[in-house]
């Protein structure tokens, strides 16, 4: 059944890859609900379990639908008209878990060295330095500035380690980014962004995409290097009780590391979502 | 080097491959293959290589070309492997060969169907095909599948037991596959699975 949650309905959904769909109706879920999408003679089409038409769009290689009536338009990433990019779609992946703990996951630096060992982080170089959490209001996003974290191999390029850079930016409750110097060019910025599709409260799929300044790797090395990560994280969240996401400051015990989290969480709250939260009764 | 291995580093049955190289030390070459969501295993430039369209493939220099995970690992083990030191005399070594490409064929489902979709729940019978493994080494104590070393049959079966995390089973209820899996884990040139945490 939908969920009644009216700040999740009002938000705009990655639901598929804009490739892999045909004439054929292409089933799916959101928010709890069964909807349907195709691309026939006329373009494309969608209907929820009514068989209400819903509204598409299509960027980023992606499909997007809303079961309610977003205020805002779909994130935009400057980094996707950059015509030197090196565009990666990795993927779609199911995460028995809530989509907001999977947000919180990709803002957590700390698990680097343990699910990413000698990847992403090795022990015993551990520790997150201070960075700057920031609510920017007027664009609704929240980001977390200044962030830097060893990293031994931080992309396909890496061989040396680096003390990586990075911006994270959660521009909704379902989307988080982040831009991180690009190893093989260090004056810019890569880009990678998880757009996840809540199908349950705590059953959801996501798709990571890259636009990177790589002039080095094959597509495929920079594409697997993202999936083993991925595939990682996705134990860890699976593996997290409860599945959903608290936002009672009270339920799990945050340290400065997590300033990020503790900022998403109250963000959330602030906003009123409830899908996929620990305090959600069902509908 | 002795071939080139079709590998894609989230594949299950790739996986069987790279470890039983890894166990061996054979020096080899590996092609990483664009499967999701790429595609390239469906192109007809893959297809006409390997006919089922799937991964793993294996191909030697002289022509010799392989598809089936367990037929690579008997090639590498008889042919390869001077020593032949996961090479069983036990002809049972053939029955676990083929009980991991057929009855834990399901945890592949199972494992395909949790990251990615699908529409069957193949989890009953992989966890059905587990359980046989666990009674199998509940028999004598047994250390590995046969006898006192491991063979490629351990390694054929592995991964879909340590992987069964992937989709929902934890491995509380196989006491005995998990210090089969612990022993496994230990031993030299053992190689992860991305997601497979070295421990439990």
């Amino acid at each position: 059944m939908r969920t009644r949650d009216r700040v999740a309905l009002d938000e705009w959904y990655a639901v598929a890859s804009a490739d892999e769909l045909g004439p054929a109706p292409w089933p799916t879920r959101l928010l709890g609900e069964d909807i349907t999408l195709a691309r026939t003679p006329a373009g494309l089409a969608a209907h929820d379990a009514a068989g209400a038409p819903l509204p598409l769009r299509e960027r980023y290689g992606l499909v997007f639908t809303t079961l309610g009536a977003p205020r805002g338009e779909i994130v935009e990433i400057a980094e996707a008209v950059e015509p030197d990019r090196r565009f990666v779609p990795c993927g779609w992946t199911l995460l028995r878990a809530s989509g907001l703990r999977v947000v919180e996951n990709f803002l957590d630096m700390a698990h680097f060295p343990y699910v990413h060992a000698d990847i992403l982080g090795a022990e015993p170089r551990t520790e997150v330095a201070p960075y700057r959490v920031e609510f920017r209001r007027e664009a609704d996003e929240l980001w977390a500035r200044g962030c830097r974290f060893w990293q031994p191999r931080a992309a396909a390029t890496d061989t040396t380690g680096t003390m990586m850079e990075i911006d994270y930016r959660v521009p909704s409750p379902f989307v988080v980014m982040l831009y991180r110097v690009a190893p093989s060019q260090p004056h810019r910025r890569d880009c990678i962004a998880l757009f996840i599709q809540p199908m349950e409260a705590t059953l959801c799929r996501a798709v990571p995409l890259m636009w990177l300044a790589d002039d080095i790797s094959t597509h495929t090395a920079m594409l697997h290097f993202e999936q083993a990560i991925f595939l990682q994280d996705r134990v860890i969240v699976e593996n997290q009780r409860p599945l959903a996401l608290p936002l009672d400051p009270r339920a799990e015990i945050p340290t400065r590391a997590d300033s990020s989290s503790v900022a998403y969480r109250r963000w959330l709250k602030e906003k009123g979502l409830r899908f996929g939260t620990a305090e959600w009764t069902g509908a | 080097m002795i071939g080139t291995l079709h590998d894609w580093e989230l594949d299950d049955e790739a996986y069987k491959v790279r470890l039983g190289l890894a166990l061996m030390g054979l020096a080899h070459a590996r092609v990483a293959v664009d499967v999701r969501p790429g595609q390239e295993t469906e192109a007809p430039a893959f297809r006409a290589r390997n006919l089922l369209a799937r991964l793993p493939l294996w191909e030697e220099p002289g022509g010799v070309a392989l598809r089936d995970p367990q037929a690579i690992l008997a090639r590498l083990a008889w042919h390869h492997d001077p020593a032949r030191r996961f090479w069983s005399e036990d002809p049972a070594q053939a029955d676990w060969l083929f009980f991991a490409a057929r009855e834990l064929w399901a945890a592949r489902e199972a494992r395909q169907a949790a990251l990615f979709g699908g529409p069957a729940d193949h989890a009953p019978a992989a966890r059905a095909a587990l359980r046989l493994l666990e009674e199998h080494m509940a028999d004598r104590g047994r250390d590995w599948l046969l006898g006192a070393a491991p063979c490629i049959a351990d390694i054929a079966c592995f991964p879909a037991f340590q992987l069964s995390r992937d989709w929902g089973l934890d491995h509380e209820e196989f006491p005995r596959l998990r210090r089969w899996a612990r022993r496994l884990r230990a031993l030299p040139g053992f190689l992860r699975m991305p997601g497979v945490p070295d421990h439990g």
